[in-house]
Order: C-alpha cells, then sequence, then structure tokens
C-alpha cells in the first residue's frame, strides 16, 4: 500500500527506494551493512595492500625492488588487455568465455601469419583482430538476435574457436617466422626508458577508458548493463550496443593472443589458457574497487595488477604452482562476493537474498 | 441439500446456519484502511461472487480468509465455530482455500512438480499416489489433456492457469474462494471450470468467486456480495440483477441520473464522422488487435490532446501502449501517425518518430538505479546532446546542463543533480523519468500510470508539466487505474476486457463513479445502453 508522504519544499527527499530494506530492519545491522559497504569500495585496494605487505614481510628485498615492480607490469600486459574486453561486455551485463580460446587463436594465426614485408606484417596483424572482431559478432548476434545464454553462447563459440585452432595448427605449435622475429622486440624493446608492454598496457587502457567514459556508445553501454528495460526506453538500439560490446572484447582477446605469442616467440595452441579465469578474477576485484560492484578500466587494471602482485610474491617465494592456483580461485570468489553485496548495497536489497 | 435449495432456503428466511460468516472486518495497511467494517455471509452449497472496484477490499478480505493476513478486527465464523487461521496451512487445514489471482507456478518445473509445492492447501489427501490420482480425475473432470510430466512453460497460457487451479480445486475444501480465476482462461477451460465449481457446490462446499468479469459472475454465482470502500453495500441473490444493475451498484450510482449525453461508441461510423483538427489527428489507432489480451481498440490523439484510458487491471491499457513504441506486434488493425502508418521496429525507432513511453514499473523499467540523477535525465539524449560526427562523443557538461533545465522545469526536490537517483523520492523519480522523455521533437508521450508511488505534491507538479506539454501541441496517452485523475484529461476512452468500449469529452461534468461503473460494463452491454 502506498503511504502519504509529503515533502516540504527544499527538503531533500530521504525516502528508501520502494521495496528497500533499511539498516536496522531484519536482522541486518548497520555495521554489517558499513562493512560491507567498506569492502565493496576498497575491498580490492585492502587486498593490494595486504599482499604487498605480506610479502614485503616474507622476502623483502626481491620483492621490493624497481625491477620487480617492472616485472609485475611487464606480466600483466596481457591479461590487461584481455581484461579490459571481458570488462566491457561486463558492463553491458553480459558474460564471454570465449577469451581464452580466441586470444589461443589469435596467438596461432600472429605466429603463422607475421612474416615477409612490414606491410604483410601490418596487414597480419589487421587480418587477426579482425578474426577476433568476428567471433565477437557471432557471440554477439547468438546472444541477441538468437536470444542465447551469454554463458551457455559464448561457451560454445570458445568450443569452436579451440576446434579452428587445431585444425589451423594441425596440433602443432607454430614458430614465428624468421622474418618476423621483430615482434619479440614488443617484449624485450623500449620507447625511450619504458618497456613496450607498460606503454602498451597504458596506452590500450587509457583508450578503452575513454571509449567506456567519454563516448556515447561508452554511456549507452552503461545503460544496457544498468537497466536493459530503460534503456530500450530511452531509444538506445539495446542489440546494436550489446554486438558492439562483444566486438570490443573479441577484438582485445586477439590482440591478447597477438601479445602472447610476441612474448613467447611462437603460437601456442593453449596459449590463451588461464586467462579466461584471472580476466573475470581481474575485472570482479575491479569492481570492487572505488565503485560499489560496478565495472570499469581502472578498477579492472588494479585488479590485474593485484592478481599479478600476488602470483609474483608467491613466485619470489617459492610457492608451488598449485597452490597459486588455489589463490587465484579464492581470490575469485572473494571479489564476486564483494561485487556482489556491494551492489545489493547500493540498489537497497538486502545482502544474501 | 442442493445449492438451489440452499438459496430458496436463504432467500426464504430459513437460513441454515450459513458456512462463513464475516462481520465488521477491519483493516488497516499504514495509513490506509482497506476494510472498515466490512461483511459478508456465504451459504452452504453456494457459489456466491465478490464484486468491488479496486481498492474495495476484496483482496484484502479473501487474504484475510486464507490465513496470508490478520484482520485488526471483526467476528469471522466458519462453520458455526469462530475462524481465526493463523497462515495458511491452518487456513487450509481448515478447509478454506485460496486461488490466488497471481499464477503461483514455477515455469521450469514439471505439472507434477508445481501441484506437488501445493499440497499444503488439501492437506486431507495423504501421500502422492493419493494426491496424483486427484489430479488426474480432477483434469479429466475439467476435459483437459494435461500431463503431469510437461513442463509448465510448454503449456498454454490458458493450461498453466488451469494447473494453478488444480491445487485449490482438489481435495475436500469446504470453502473455495477463487480470485480472478478466469483471467486467463479461454472459453471451454471456463466452462469446465464452472461445471467443476457447480459440482463442488452441488456436494456441499462453498465457494467465493471473486470476479470484475460481470458476465460471469451473472451466469455463474447463486448470490453476490459487493464491497465498496471497504463495506459492502450490496447482498443478496443474483436472480434478476443484470449486468447494467451489477455496474451501477459497484460503481456509485444505483439507477438515476447518468450523463450518456456527450458519449459515443466505437462504431467505424462514429469515428469517421468524428472532427479532424487542423490537419487530421495526431493518433490514430484503428481496430487494434494483438496476440494477448487486446481484441478490439480504436481511438485517436489530436496534437496538445490528453487522452485519458481508464480501465481496470488487465484490461489491455498496457499492452496498448507497448504497441505504439514497438514493443508488442500487430495481429490486425492499423496505427497511424501524423497520417503515416507507424509501426515502429523497437522504441529507439517510435522515440526517432517522437512516441515515448513512460513505463508502468518505474524501479524494474525505467529507473538506472546505479547512476545520478544526470544519467538518468540524460539516457535518451546521449547521442542528440553529444559531440563530433553522429554525436559519439559524450558531452558531459551539455547533460548537465540539460539536466539542470528540465530538474528546475519540474521542480524537482534533489540536493545535487550528481546525487545518486535513489536519494530521491518515487514522486521526484517520476519527474526524472517524464524529464528524459520530453526529448526534442517529441510528439506523443505515453504516460502508464505515472503516478503509482507518487506523493500528492509530485502529483500535482506532474500534471502540471504534462498539462504544459500538451500545451505546446504534445498529444498525450494516459492510463491510470485512479480514476479520479482522469479529471485532468481532455477525452476518456474506457477500456473493458481488451475492447475500447465507450468514449467521450471530459467536460466539467466529470464523475468518477460513473467512470468506474463504465470500467465494469462490456462491449455489448455498453453498446446496448447507446441503442
Amino acid at each position: 500500500m502506498n503511504t502519504v508522504r509529503h515533502t516540504a519544499p527544499g527538503e531533500r527527499a530521504a525516502a528508501p527506494p520502494p521495496g528497500a530494506n533499511q539498516a536496522g530492519q531484519a536482522g541486518t545491522s548497520s555495521m554489517t551493512l558499513t562493512a560491507v559497504k567498506f569492502l565493496g569500495r576498497y575491498g580490492t585496494l585492502l587486498v593490494l595492500v595486504l599482499l604487498v605487505l605480506v610479502f614485503s614481510f616474507l622476502d623483502g628485498s626481491r620483492f621490493l625492488s624497481f625491477t620487480n615492480f617492472q616485472n609485475i607490469l611487464l606480466q600483466s600486459t596481457i591479461s590487461v588487455v584481455i581484461a579490459l574486453g571481458l570488462t566491457v561486455v561486463l558492463v553491458v551485463g553480459e558474460f564471454d568465455l570465449s577469451i581464452g580460446y580466441t586470444a589461443s587463436l589469435a596467438g596461432v594465426l600472429t605466429a603463422g601469419l607475421y612474416a615477409g614485408s612490414a606491410g604483410g606484417k601490418l596487414g597480419a596483424i589487421g587480418l587477426v583482430l579482425a578474426v577476433g572482431a568476428l567471433i565477437g559478432l557471432v557471440n554477439g548476434l547468438i546472444v541477441t538476435k538468437l536470444g542465447v545464454n551469454a554463458l551457455v553462447g559464448t561457451l560454445g563459440i570458445g568450443s569452436v574457436v579451440m576446434g579452428a585452432t587445431y585444425i589451423v595448427t594441425s596440433g602443432v605449435p607454430q614458430s614465428l617466422d624468421a622474418s618476423g622475429m621483430d615482434l619479440l622486440q614488443v617484449y624485450l624493446g623500449k620507447l625511450g626508458p619504458i618497456p613496450w608492454p607498460i606503454v602498451i598496457l597504458f596506452l590500450i587502457a587509457g583508450v578503452l577508458w575513454l571509449l567506456l567514459n567519454r563516448t556515447s556508445l561508452g554511456l549507452e553501454w552503461q545503460a544496457v548493463g544498468g537497466n536493459r528495460t530503460a534503456a530500450e526506453l530511452s531509444g538506445i538500439r539495446v542489440h546494436r550496443a550489446v554486438i558492439l560490446a562483444f566486438v570490443v572484447c573479441g577484438v582485445l582477446a586477439a590482440a591478447g593472443g597477438v601479445l602472447i605469442t610476441a612474448n613467447v616467440g611462437s603460437g601456442q595452441i593453449a596459449g590463451g589458457q588461464g586467462y579466461l579465469l584471472s580476466s573475470f578474477a581481474a575485472a570482479f576485484l575491479g569492481s570492487a574497487c572505488l565503485r560499489d560492484g560496478e565495472f570499469h578500466v581502472v578498477g579492472t587494471v588494479i585488479g590485474v595488477v593485484t592478481v599479478a602482485v600476488g602470483f609474483n610474491g608467491m613466485a619470489i617465494h617459492g610457492v608451488s604452482t598449485s597452490a597459486q592456483f588455489i589463490f587465484q580461485g579464492l581470490l575469485l570468489i572473494a571479489a564476486v562476493g564483494m561485487s556482489t553485496s556491494a551492489r545489493r548495497m547500493v540498489s537497497g536489497r538486502r545482502v544474501g537474498r | 441439500m442442493k445449492a438451489t435449495e440452499h438459496a430458496a432456503a436463504r432467500a426464504a428466511g430459513d437460513d441454515p446456519a450459513p458456512l462463513l460468516s464475516v462481520r465488521g472486518a477491519v483493516k488497516h495497511y499504514g495509513l490506509v484502511q482497506a476494510l472498515r467494517g466490512a461483511d459478508l455471509t456465504v451459504g452452504r452449497g453456494e457459489v456466491h461472487g465478490l464484486l468491488g472496484a479496486n481498492g474495495a477490499g476484496k483482496s484484502t478480505l479473501v487474504k484475510i480468509l486464507a490465513g496470508l493476513t490478520r484482520p485488526d478486527e471483526g467476528s469471522f465464523t466458519l462453520d458455526g465455530a469462530p475462524f481465526r487461521p493463523g497462515n495458511i496451512r491452518e487456513a487450509a487445514a481448515a478447509g478454506v482455500r485460496l486461488a490466488h489471482q497471481e499464477l503461483a507456478i514455477v515455469p521450469a518445473l514439471t505439472v507434477r512438480q508445481n501441484l506437488h509445492l501445493g499440497r499444503y492447501l488439501h492437506p486431507e489427501l495423504t501421500g502422492a499416489k493419493e494426491r496424483e490420482l486427484a489430479y488426474a480425475a480432477l483434469f479429466e473432470e475439467w476435459g483437459l489433456d494435461i500431463s503431469l510430466d510437461a513442463v509448465m512453460r510448454e503449456l498454454s497460457p490458458a493450461h498453466q492457469a488451469t494447473v494453478a487451479l488444480a491445487k485449490t480445486l482438489v481435495g475436500d475444501g469446504r470453502l473455495l474462494i477463487l480470485d480472478e480465476p478466469t483471467a486467463s482462461l479461454g472459453p471451454k477451460e471456463v466452462s469446465g471450470l464452472f461445471a467443476i465449481i457447480r459440482r463442488r457446490v452441488e456436494a456441499g462446499a462453498g465457494v467465493i468467486f471473486v470476479s470484475h468479469r460481470l458476465g460471469e459472475v451473472s451466469r455463474l454465482c447463486d448470490a453476490i456480495t459487493v464491497l465498496r470502500n471497504g463495506q459492502r453495500v450490496h447482498d443478496g441473490r443474483m436472480e434478476g440483477v443484470d449486468e447494467h444493475a451489477l455496474a451501477d451498484l459497484i460503481a456509485h450510482d444505483a439507477g438515476g441520473d447518468r450523463r450518456r449525453a456527450a458519449r459515443t461508441t466505437t462504431t467505424r461510423a462514429a469515428r469517421a464522422a468524428k472532427h479532424a483538427s487542423s490537419g487530421g489527428p495526431l493518433l490514430s489507432v484503428d481496430g487494434l488487435r494483438l496476440q494477448s489480451r487486446v481484441h478490439d481498440v480504436s481511438f485517436e490523439v489530436n496534437p496538445g490532446e490528453i487522452v485519458g484510458i481508464a480501465g481496470l487491471v488487465g484490461s489491455g491499457r498496457t499492452e496498448v501502449l507497448e504497441t505504439l513504441v514497438g514493443l508488442r506486434r500487430i495481429v490486425s488493425g492499423e496505427i497511424r501517425l501524423g497520417g503515416r502508418p507507424h509501426q515502429p521496429r523497437d522504441p529507439a525507432g517510435a522515440l526517432r518518430q517522437g512516441v515515448v513511453l513512460v513505463p508502468e514499473e518505474r524501479l524494474a523499467q525505467a529507473i538506472f538505479t546505479q547512476r545520478d540523477i544526470v544519467f538518468n535525465f540524460s539516457s535518451s539524449r546521449f547521442r542528440t546532446l553529444g559531440g563530433g560526427p553522429g554525436g559519439m562523443l559524450s558531452r558531459r557538461s551539455r547533460y548537465r546542463e540539460s539536466a539542470r533545465r528540465l530538474a528546475e522545469s519540474l521542480r524537482l526536490k534533489a540536493r545535487s543533480l550528481n546525487d545518486s537517483i535513489m536519494s530521491l523520492s518515487g514522486g521526484n523519480q517520476q519527474k526524472v523519468v517524464l524529464g528524459r522523455a520530453t526529448v526534442d521533437g517529441l510528439r506523443l508521450l505515453l504516460l502508464d500510470e505515472p503516478t503509482r508511488g507518487v506523493d500528492v505534491g509530485a502529483r500535482h507538479d506532474f500534471q502540471q508539466m504534462v498539462r504544459g506539454l500538451a500545451d505546446q501541441g504534445v498529444g498525450v496517452v494516459y492510463v491510470s487505474s485512479e480514476l479520479a485523475e482522469l479529471e485532468y484529461c481532455d477525452r476518456i476512452v474506457v477500456m473493458v476486457e481488451g475492447r475500447a468500449t465507450v468514449q467521450f469529452d471530459n467536460d466539467d461534468r466529470f464523475d468518477e463513479d460513473e467512470l468506474t461503473r463504465l470500467c465494469f460494463l462490456r462491449a455489448d452491454a455498453a453498446a446496448a445502453e447507446q441503442a
């Protein structure tokens, strides 16, 4: 039933949204609320600081060095690129489970095609990115036009892409052509004092930030992810926005694949393996950072760095690989938990249901 | 005793103890009083119709009987013994079972599983075997071929509704309460249901039949009770009472002076003769028929005119609005905007034609809860106010400025436009949605229950703004169940069960009760009135 509420002029309406659960009702103490809100906003930063402190304590000089921090960033570039692509899809409210496979395919294609003249090399990169865009387009179409659930649809496409990777390589890793060895300079060279990967990291993050926050398309993405019906009724072409999000994700996954090949020096069939999980972890960690449960570029970058710090510290400390996987898994759960709780807090619904 | 014998006995005054007796039921929800001393008497072996307009108290009374809520005051007797169920299980165990208006089904589960969920409604059937036999027997009795293993969502809406009803109909309930049971049923299922009800009643059960559909009430019920404003205003036998009289009873007019002078029914001849101001109507809807709910709707909107659509929930008004912005496909009929055929592919296409919808569910369909007020104002203008080619670059300063101007003209009460939208009251949130809808080139504004959950002050501002838009030449379609609000409209169209039955110019003699009455009168009855 509606209660009649009179708002005096000038008085700020402090009415809770309909259906909201106010602090103190139904067992949610205000302390729990504040804690959740805090975690939702600073949780990831807390984790990052905690990790830095722990590893500084354990391995002091080996961990806390300029070279090591540069290493961390260097290792993060590929993850950042792929995770940022995923972030865009998460912003519109969808999922993409094909990114790892797309990166692998892009990696082997790069190894096979990057050769010959400068024009040819550029063309090769262009083609690889176009393949990524195509995969994204297909993902977008089956999710919007066919109405297939994104989790299932992109997983299926991912499987197809993996099959394609096997066909293209006949199951054999692809080595870079001799003329293509200059690709390795991406990881070995520098722009002035800064290694190329770090330049690329910030460049791509910068472009994505502008895209998401300073273009109409980016705002439309945010609207679609925020409330699809409201976006539709606002005159936004929802299907087009979703498809474009998947395309961008596909391109970035492919770009990640190029970088993987540049890093490793050859095209590995499972080169993109592991990036799916780490991208989700990073994006969710990022949403629990400064933005109360929303996905955003800066957050994702911090998320990647946080995971990288964790892995780096563990490697320095000599922790086994299996433990590292456990760490990443736990981090993902914690990240999603913080992020989801924070979101529920903002829209006024009780945590846990 | 047979049903008819019971009814006769009652009429003759030798009333055996009634099955259910409610005296002086009172219920408050906060400041709102839903029941103000309502009475209800249901006899054994009787189908008792419970009628009333929206807000009359029917749902509340029914919820109390079913154990879903407790009354503040009142005496309730079932078969002579006091009846105060603490919850639905207690009520069901006592034999009082409710089939709720909202279908309580789980689409992903099978029919058997859904029925299993409702087993508390018929505790006298012990064991899955016994229950299954009962369900199968019921479906057979109903003449339906529904497999217990079928998945709910694969059934037609009519069959889904029958499964939901089945939970209440099996077993030996002594008082079955059916709230708008025929809403999703086709004629075949309705006939089957009525036959089942008759058989239950002949076996001695009582049935309370809550419905807006006066035709069905006339057909099925032995006696009726009419509620108005939380009190009983009529009870008696159904015999000899016709649809018009029923509609009178539900609204205020008890016969006497009805204003029919300026009314027209929507025959094609009548529409053709209608005047077209300055170049023809802005919007013309002709014989609109949709896949669901809407069978025949025709009306026009002239530029600068506010046309109110009155009707009960489920009459199809929202569906008509959704069609106007491309969210539903037309089965037959024609829509013209400014003389040209109007069939937008989607709301984006409709918006480009200057047609915008403000939806019914504010939070679920219109508000970006995680965003600030500026964003919520600007979501229809990202590209039109943006910079660069095609408006692809966002221009926050322009969005902010536009938001500021809109907030001012709407008299928005907000501390800062950068605050979250959730810091605003419902009324102010609705103002923001309205502000968003007033795009450049707006020609037709569609409002679906715009003042629901909106406080009195904001309501007034809102209506002022709508009037202001109309004065600028925008056509407005205003759908509301709060009939008193339609006083602000220039013309009113009444929709009943998917048909536009009556329309009239709204002169100074606006009569809410008359309008309520019309909302119950079906097309043929309304047409008969004009003859």
